[in-house]
Order: C-alpha cells, then sequence, then structure tokens
C-alpha cells in the first residue's frame, strides 16, 4: 500500500503542479512499512545480471514487476500507459554516466542506511550543468518528468565495502 | 628562453641508441603507442617543480565521470618554477625530441598543462581524451604508490571504438614521464586511490602541427568548430 498521504486527491494535485513547475519531486515514505518490505525483499531477491559498458555504466541489473497500485499511482503521475521498470544493483566500482534519453522516471530508493560518502549519489543535472543530488533515503520516491535533466549516479567507492545500492527505476520517453 | 636538453633530462633518455629505444617502444608497445620513462627529468629540476605547485590553488572537480582536485591553466601561472618547467616542456629542443621518439609533427610553443591532485576516493573514468588536435597526451607524476593503492593510469584494450579491459596499467612513481598517443582508441582512466595519501602529478597535451578542422552546418553556414584549450579534466 501507498502511504494514504500521497493518495490524498490534493496532494496529487500538488505533486502534478511541482512536477509542471520543476520536473523533479521526491516524495518520502512513499510506501507503508508492509509493502515496502515485501518489495524489498523481492528486489534484494531478484537475480541479477552484471552489465558492463565502460563508457556508460557498470552496474547489475533485474527484470521486476511493481505491484499494480503502485503501477496505477505512477501512470497516473505520469499519464502514460506503460513504463520500463527494472531493478538495480550497484556495488563498489559501479557507476552510471550521464543518461538522458528519459523524459519520464521514477526511482524508488531501497537502499539502508546508505553512506554518502560511499558515493552511488543519484544526481540530475540541468542543462546549465547544475546538479540536483537526491538524498539518500530508504523508501523514497524520486519522480521526473523534464526532458533537460539528465541523470547519473555517481560512482562508489571502496567506503561501501560489500554493500550495494539498490533501487528500482521505471521510465518511459 | 632557451633550454638545452641536458638541463632538465636524465643522460642516459638523451643517447642516441636509448631514444631509438624508446620511440620502439612507442610504437610497439600495447594496447596504443605510449611509453613510461622512469627517473626521466633531472631530480632538482622535479623537486623545483613539486615545491611551484605547491603554491598554485587546487580546485575540486567532481562531475559523472570523475572526481579529483586539479589547478587552473599552468599556461598562465606565474609561479617561477612552474613557468621554468612549462618553457622548457614547450622548447623547441624539447618538442623536438618527442617529435623523433614518437614520428609526430608537434605543434610548436602550444601545449596545455595542469597539476592535479587525487586523494582517497578519487578517480577518473575510462574516456579517450580525443579533442580536436590533440596528439600526445602526457604525465609527470610527482608521488610514489604503490600496485594495491590506486591511482595507475590504466590503458584499455577496445575493438570497434568500444573500451574493453585493461591492458597496461601504470602505476605513479616519483619522477616519471608518460606518454600515449591520442586517438580514438586511447581508452584510459585512473583508477579510484583507495589509500590516504596524495597522487600529484603535473599533465596536459602537446597539439598536432596541422590538422582538418572539423565543419558543422549552422543555418546554410559552414561554421568551424576549434577548441584552443581543452576542457581540463583528463589525465
Amino acid at each position: 500500500m501507498i502511504n494514504p498521504l500521497y493518495l490524498k486527491k490534493e496532494n496529487i494535485s500538488e505533486i502534478k503542479r511541482e512536477l509542471s513547475k520543476n520536473g523533479i519531486i521526491v516524495l518520502n515514505d512513499f510506501l507503508l512499512n508492509k509493502e515496502y518490505k515485501k518489495i524489498k525483499k523481492n528486489v534484494l531477491n531478484l537475480r541479477y545480471k552484471h552489465e558492463i559498458n565502460l563508457m556508460e555504466y557498470k552496474l547489475s541489473s533485474a527484470e521486476f514487476e511493481l505491484s499494480e497500485n503502485v503501477k496505477e499511482f505512477l501512470l497516473n503521475i505520469f499519464g502514460l500507459p506503460a513504463m520500463e521498470i527494472k531493478a538495480y544493483s550497484l556495488r563498489h566500482k559501479d557507476y552510471w554516466l550521464l543518461h538522458g534519453k528519459n523524459n519520464y522516471e521514477f526511482i524508488l530508493d531501497l537502499t539502508n542506511n546508505w553512506n554518502p560518502g560511499s558515493g552511488g549519489v543519484i544526481c540530475y543535472r540541468d542543462d546549465n550543468g547544475d546538479a540536483i543530488k537526491i538524498p539518500c533515503s530508504e523508501n523514497s520516491l524520486v519522480i521526473v518528468k523534464n526532458k533537460k535533466l539528465k541523470r547519473y549516479i555517481h560512482y562508489i567507492n571502496h567506503y561501501a565495502g560489500k554493500n550495494k545500492r539498490v533501487f528500482v527505476l521505471g521510465k518511459a520517453c | 628562453m632557451k633550454f638545452s636538453l641536458k638541463e632538465f633530462i636524465q643522460e642516459k633518455y638523451l643517447e642516441g641508441r636509448e631514444r631509438d629505444k624508446i620511440a620502439k617502444m612507442f610504437r610497439k608497445d600495447k594496447p596504443f603507442p605510449h611509453f613510461v620513462l622512469k627517473d626521466f627529468f633531472l631530480r632538482e629540476k622535479i623537486i623545483e617543480l613539486l615545491k611551484g605547485l605547491s603554491k598554485e590553488k587546487l580546485y575540486e572537480k567532481e562531475s559523472d565521470l570523475f572526481k579529483f582536485m586539479q589547478t587552473n591553466d599552468l599556461n598562465f601561472s606565474s609561479c617561477k618554477e612552474i613557468k621554468e618547467f612549462r618553457d622548457f616542456l614547450i622548447s623547441n629542443d624539447f618538442i623536438s625530441y618527442l617529435s623523433d621518439i614518437t614520428g609526430f609533427k608537434l605543434k610548436k610553443g602550444k601545449i596545455d598543462l595542469f597539476g592535479s591532485v587525487y586523494q582517497d576516493t578519487d578517480y577518473l573514468l575510462c574516456h579517450d581524451d580525443k579533442l580536436e588536435g590533440r596528439k600526445i597526451a602526457f604525465n609527470v607524476y610527482l608521488s610514489n604508490f604503490k600496485e594495491n593503492e590506486g591511482g595507475s593510469l590504466n590503458l584499455f584494450a577496445s575493438n570497434d571504438g568500444k573500451p574493453l579491459k585493461i591492458e597496461k596499467e601504470i602505476i605513479s612513481r616519483f619522477n616519471t614521464f608518460a606518454i600515449f598517443e591520442v586517438s580514438e582508441k586511447s581508452f584510459h582512466e585512473v583508477s579510484e586511490v583507495v589509500v590516504n595519501k596524495q597522487r600529484i602529478a603535473l599533465s596536459g597535451w602537446y597539439y598536432e602541427a596541422f590538422f582538418s578542422l572539423q565543419k558543422k552546418k549552422t543555418f546554410g553556414k559552414q561554421k568551424k568548430v576549434y577548441r584552443e584549450f581543452g576542457g581540463f579534466k583528463n589525465d
């Protein structure tokens, strides 16, 4: 279940207004605890494939389906019929360079207690080259509806140890 | 100011046979033309250079591709020691020396030049340095690192314009001079520094004596695209 706060009509309208104005919004505590734990468990148990394209990314990904109510919520926000959704897992030495093909995307952060000093910070860069750093916060949902914002994820350094940066990312052009 | 090579370079690197050896090494070493010369400059010159660099301001550089600290363009440094070293690097004698070894016709009197400091967790991810006119990338290493401490310049083997795997690892060692040809194949990175040490280097590029300008159509007109100075971000 989605946090009921975000299902209220007036809040949905506000989210849409904010997206039209600034193109990006972060919803903290997006899912109720029970639903969040269920999704996290499922995502952590996926079989990931490590993918390397040195000039673009080094990461692991796996196919993943979100629950219908979450998909519905997102499709309502974006006003789109479908999105491509995948789970990602990044570890030490992984990264994702500047990527700007998606006009619409969301990231559901599933990483517990991530230290931003270990890298792996999700950033969106605008046309002027200014970067917005997304705070690492478990169970937060970043929604982006802005073709001028391009995403990248910082290289994960050795302080990450064996910790992994895990999230679900949905995108549509 | 006119400099002789002997005033800056260890004599052994100036002998004809040694030059031939370096030239051969440059052409044959894989994954793309490069050489690594240990203990290359006279020690007193390198110490002066390090003294000069320590006076320069450093700026944090961070993007999706890199994180490290860098000086401003050292071509405009007012520091005596830096100016002297830079004057030597752009001297006709030294450019001729590099041209002889590499077989490239290099532009005289022009280089890009900056100092960089990589600290714990700093890195530069894989890229090719390619920018109009750049022909040789060079590094003068000013600190000593061990193999497992990171900060190495890694050269990638490539296929079809895509970097595949690390084929050569160049460890940062004090007074080592390393150069490589800048081309579509010159994929390289600086590996993450994983210790609490500073990897200090003086780096830059030499340019081709002449090259074709890339032309782009802009509103029906031919626009020449040429950048005098590249983004000072590469190693």
